[in-house]
C-alpha cells in the first residue's frame, strides 16, 4: 500500500526545506527538491523506445523514461502542447522524468502542509498531503510514491550519471 | 422526553440522513470552486477551500451505493465535528441533492440500526423514524471523514431506505 494513514505521515517542517511544484493542467504536485535531479527542455526528449514510457530522454549518456501524465496521474501518450519541461526525478535506483507545464521552487516557510484527509486515502494514492498556495490547492507527494503509482516496471528507470551529480548539475 | 433540533439531509437517490443542529455550519452557494485530487476515491474526489481550510467534499450517496451518483445540483453543506468533547473542531463538506430541512426529533422516534448493513452502521450513530420518510440514520461525521477508503468495500449497498 502506498497511501499513508495520517499518523504515518512525517512531513518535513524545517523552514529551509525546499519543494518543487510541477504543474500539469489544473494539477499542481509538490515534490521535495532534493528528489529533483535535473530540469530539461522537452525538445531534448526523444521518442521513444516503447514500453510504458511516453518518451525517453538522454542526459549525459544515461537514458531515462519520461512519462506524460493526466491530471489523475495516468500515463498518457499524447503530449499536451504546454508540457514543455521535463523534470527528472531521482528515486535512488535511477531516474525517471515527468513532463510538466511549469516548474516553481518554494520553501517550506511559504507552505502549511496538511495531511491528506483520511477519507480521501485510497490504497494506491501517492498523495501524502495538501497545501493551499495562493488560490490553488497543491498535492504533496514524493518521487518514489509517484513512480510506484505509475505501475511501471522497476527496471524502467535510467541510472543517474555520478559525474553529473558531482558536478552539481542537479537542481 | 427530550427533543432536539436536527437537519434532514437529502443525499440524492432517495437516501436521507440527519446531523445535529450544530453540526451543520454553512451552506455554500451553487458551484463552489473544486480541486480534484488524483487517485482519490470516486465518492471523495474533490476538495474545496472554506475559510482558509482545505475540506474533503464527499458524495455520500455514491459512497453508500458504491457506484457513481451524479449530483443534480452542486449544493454543498459544511459540517463540523469533534473526535471527542474538547477536541479541535474539524470540518468536512457533503454534496446535497436539496436544501436541508430543519426538523425536531425526540426519543420516541428512535429505531433500530440493525436493519442496516454493517457499513451504514460505521457511518451512523443512531437512527430514527421520521414521519412518512422512513428510517433516517444520524451521521457519525467523525467516522465519515476519518475512515480511510479501504473500509469502503464493507459499505452497505442500497439497503436504505
Amino acid at each position: 500500500m502506498i497511501g499513508k494513514r495520517p499518523d504515518e505521515i512525517r512531513l518535513e517542517t524545517s523552514s529551509s526545506y525546499r519543494y518543487v511544484v510541477l504543474s500539469m493542467g489544473q494539477l499542481g504536485l509538490l515534490i521535495p527538491q532534493h528528489q529533483v535531479n535535473a530540469l530539461e527542455p522537452s525538445f531534448d526528449v526523444q521518442r521513444s523506445k516503447g514500453g510504458d514510457a511516453t518518451v525517453w530522454i538522454s542526459v549525459t549518456g544515461a537514458s531515462s523514461p519520461v512519462y506524460c501524465l493526466s491530471e489523475n496521474l495516468q500515463i498518457i501518450h499524447e503530449v499536451p502542447k504546454d508540457r514543455n519541461i521535463c523534470v527528472l526525478l531521482d528515486i535512488g535506483d535511477g531516474l525517471f522524468g515527468i513532463l510538466s507545464d511549469q516548474v516553481v521552487m518554494l520553501t517550506q516557510a511559504e507552505l502549511d502542509i496538511r495531511p491528506l484527509p483520511a477519507c480521501m486515502q485510497g490504497p494506491d494514492t501517492p498523495i501524502r498531503g495538501l497545501v493551499l498556495y495562493g488560490e490553488k490547492v497543491l498535492c504533496v507527494t514524493t518521487a518514489d510514491d509517484l513512480h510506484a503509482c505509475l505501475g511501471v516496471k522497476p527496471e524502467a528507470v535510467g541510472k543517474p550519471d555520478p559525474a553529473q551529480l558531482l558536478n552539481g548539475e542537479a537542481v | 422526553m427530550s427533543e432536539v433540533n436536527a437537519w434532514l439531509l437529502d443525499l440524492g437517490e432517495g437516501l436521507l440522513a440527519a446531523v445535529g443542529e450544530l453540526e451543520m455550519v454553512h451552506m455554500l452557494p451553487d458551484n463552489p470552486e473544486l480541486f480534484e485530487i488524483p487517485q482519490s476515491p470516486a465518492y471523495c474526489r474533490n476538495v474545496l477551500v472554506w475559510q482558509g481550510e482545505i475540506l474533503p467534499l464527499m458524495n455520500l450517496a455514491s459512497r453508500v451505493l458504491d457506484r457513481p451518483v451524479k449530483a443534480s445540483r452542486n449544493l454543498v453543506a459544511i459540517t463540523a465535528f469533534q473526535e471527542y468533547p474538547g477536541a479541535e473542531v474539524r470540518h468536512g463538506a457533503l454534496i446535497l441533492h436539496a436544501p436541508p430541512e430543519r426538523i425536531r426529533v425526540n426519543d420516541s422516534h428512535a429505531c433500530d440500526l440493525s436493519g442496516f448493513q454493517t457499513g451504514w452502521r460505521r457511518l451512523a450513530l443512531a437512527c430514527f423514524e421520521y414521519a412518512d420518510r422512513g428510517p433516517v440514520p444520524v451521521l457519525d461525521l467523525c467516522n465519515l471523514f476519518s475512515l480511510p477508503s479501504r473500509y469502503a468495500s464493507s459499505i452497505g449497498k442500497g439497503s436504505f431506505p
